[in-house]
C-alpha cells in the first residue's frame, strides 16, 4: 500500500528525483539508491532502478497485481553540485517523513529555483582556474595572468558554444585551438617565455577529469555500462582538447621549422 | 618548503575556482577550496620521497578521507568536496605531453607518456574507490545493526 501520493505519481516523482541528480552530476549508485529508497520508503514492495549516464528505467512492484515500469532518457549534462546536496537532502527527507505528490513537486521547483553563480561570476572562476594552475605548474607571474586572460575568454566561448547546441567533441576542439592560439601568440607578444606551462594551465577548464574519475569508480562499483560510457564521453573530449591545441602548435612548427 | 606552501596556496585557489564552476555554495565553497590543499599539500610531502604514482595515491586517499570526513559532519554528499578537491590531480599535463610528443612525431614517446597518463587516472581513482568503499561499508554496517540486523532496502552490494 502507497501512503501519500498514488503508485503512478510516486514512480514519476522518483523518476523526477533521479533524473534531477543525475543531469546535475550525481554518481550513478546515489540516483539508485535514491529512487529504489524514495519507492520503498513510501511503501513499495520491491523497487528495481537501472540508471546510466543517458537513462533511467525503474519498475516497482505495489503488490502481487500491481506493477509500474517507466524510463527516463537524459539529453543534457552538467555539474551543478549545489543542486546534487538539495536534492540529497529532499530524499533523506521523504524517506523519513513522505509527503504528498503536490508537496512534492512543490519542493522540487524550490531546489530548482536555487540560486547560480552568474554568467561573469563563472568567466572569472574559469580564469582563475587557468591562472592558478600555471602558478601551481611552475609559470612565472605574467604568464599566470596571460593564462587567466585565456580561460576568461575560453568560457565566454564555450558558454557562447553551449547556447548553440554545439556537440561537445568540438566545443573542446575549438577551446583547445583557442587555448594554444592565445597561448602562443601571448608569449610571442611578451607575456613571459614558456607557452607549455600557460597552455597546460589553460586546458585544465576543459580536461575531463572528473568524469574520467567517475567513470573509474562505476566500473569499480559494478556499473559496467555507466563506466564504459562515461569513459568514452571522456576520451572523446580529451582527444578533442588534445587535437584542437595541436592545430596550432602544427602549424608553428610548418612555419618555423622549429620548435 | 616555501616552494610547497606556495603550490599549496595556489592549488586551494585553483580548486576554488573550480567548485564555483561546480556551482558549490556557501560554507561547501570554502570546504572544497581547503580539500584542494589537503590534495596538493599530501602530494608535494609524498612526493619528494615516494615517486610519481604513489604521491597520486596517497594524495587522493587524503583527499577522499578529508571529503568523506566533512560529508560525514556537514550531511553533504561527499562529491561536493572530493570533485573539486582531485582537480589538482587531474593530468592535463599527460595530455598535454601526449599530443605534444605525436605531433612531433615521436610516437614512442607519446605511448610512453600516454601510459603515464593512464597510469595517474588510475592511482587516483584507485586512492578515492578504497577509501569511498571503505566508508559505505562501514556506514551500511551501522544502518544493519540501527535496524536490527534486516533490511531490504540497503541489501544491494
Amino acid at each position: 500500500m502507497i501512503t501519500c501520493m498514488t503508485s503512478a505519481e510516486l514512480l514519476s516523482c522518483a523518476l523526477l528525483l533521479g533524473r534531477r541528480l543525475l543531469e546535475c552530476g550525481a554518481e550513478i549508485y546515489r540516483v539508485e539508491e535514491s529512487i529504489e529508497r524514495m519507492c520503498l520508503s513510501y511503501g513499495a514492495q520491491s523497487a528495481d532502478v537501472y540508471a546510466v549516464p543517458t537513462a533511467i528505467i525503474a519498475t516497482i512492484r505495489i503488490d502481487e497485481e500491481e506493477i509500474l515500469t517507466q524510463t527516463s532518457r537524459i539529453k543534457q549534462r552538467g555539474t551543478d553540485l549545489d543542486k546534487v546536496a538539495a536534492l540529497n537532502g529532499l530524499c533523506r527527507a521523504v524517506c523519513t517523513c513522505p509527503v504528498s505528490y503536490g508537496q512534492f513537486q512543490k519542493d522540487m521547483q524550490q531546489i530548482e529555483a536555487r540560486p547560480q553563480y552568474s554568467k561573469q561570476v563563472q568567466y572569472f572562476a574559469c580564469g582563475g582556474v587557468a591562472a592558478f594552475f600555471t602558478l601551481l605548474f611552475g609559470g612565472s607571474f605574467t604568464e599566470g595572468l596571460l593564462a587567466f586572460i585565456i580561460g576568461f575568454l575560453l568560457q565566454i566561448l564555450v558558454s557562447y558554444t553551449e547556447r548553440l547546441y554545439m556537440h561537445a567533441l568540438f566545443t573542446n576542439l575549438l577551446g583547445g585551438v583557442w587555448i594554444s592560439l592565445a597561448a602562443l601568440l601571448g608569449i610571442a607578444v611578451g607575456f613571459g617565455h614558456n607557452y607549455d606551462v600557460v597552455i597546460i594551465g589553460s586546458i585544465m577548464p576543459l580536461v575531463p577529469g572528473l568524469l574520467m574519475t567517475n567513470s573509474i569508480r562505476d566500473m569499480i562499483a559494478g556499473d559496467f555500462m555507466a563506466g564504459i560510457s562515461r569513459f568514452s564521453e571522456a576520451l572523446l573530449i580529451a582527444a578533442g582538447i588534445a587535437a584542437g591545441a595541436a592545430i596550432p602548435l602544427g602549424m608553428r612548427t610548418l612555419l618555423l621549422g622549429v620548435f | 618548503m616555501g616552494a610547497i606552501l606556495h603550490q599549496t596556496a595556489a592549488s586551494f585557489f585553483a580548486s576554488l575556482c573550480f567548485a564555483v564552476l561546480f556551482q558549490v555554495r556557501g560554507r561547501n565553497l570554502v570546504c572544497a577550496a581547503a580539500a584542494g590543499g589537503v590534495c596538493w599539500l599530501v602530494y608535494a610531502v609524498s612526493g619528494a620521497g615516494l615517486g610519481e604514482l604513489p604521491a597520486y595515491f596517497l594524495a587522493a586517499v587524503a583527499t577522499t578521507i578529508y571529503a568523506e570526513f566533512f560529508a560525514r559532519v556537514l550531511r553533504t554528499p561527499a562529491i561536493v568536496y572530493l570533485a573539486a578537491g582531485v582537480i589538482p590531480l587531474v593530468p592535463g599535463g599527460g595530455i598535454y605531453r601526449t599530443m605534444l610528443f605525436c605531433i612531433r612525431g615521436a610516437p614512442e614517446e607519446a605511448l610512453s607518456a600516454c601510459i603515464n597518463t593512464i597510469g595517474i587516472a588510475g592511482a587516483m581513482a584507485m586512492g578515492i574507490v578504497i577509501v569511498s568503499s571503505f566508508v559505505r561499508m562501514l556506514s551500511h554496517q551501522q544502518i544493519i545493526k540501527f535496524q536490527g540486523g534486516s533490511s531490504h532496502a540497503i541489501s544491494r552490494k
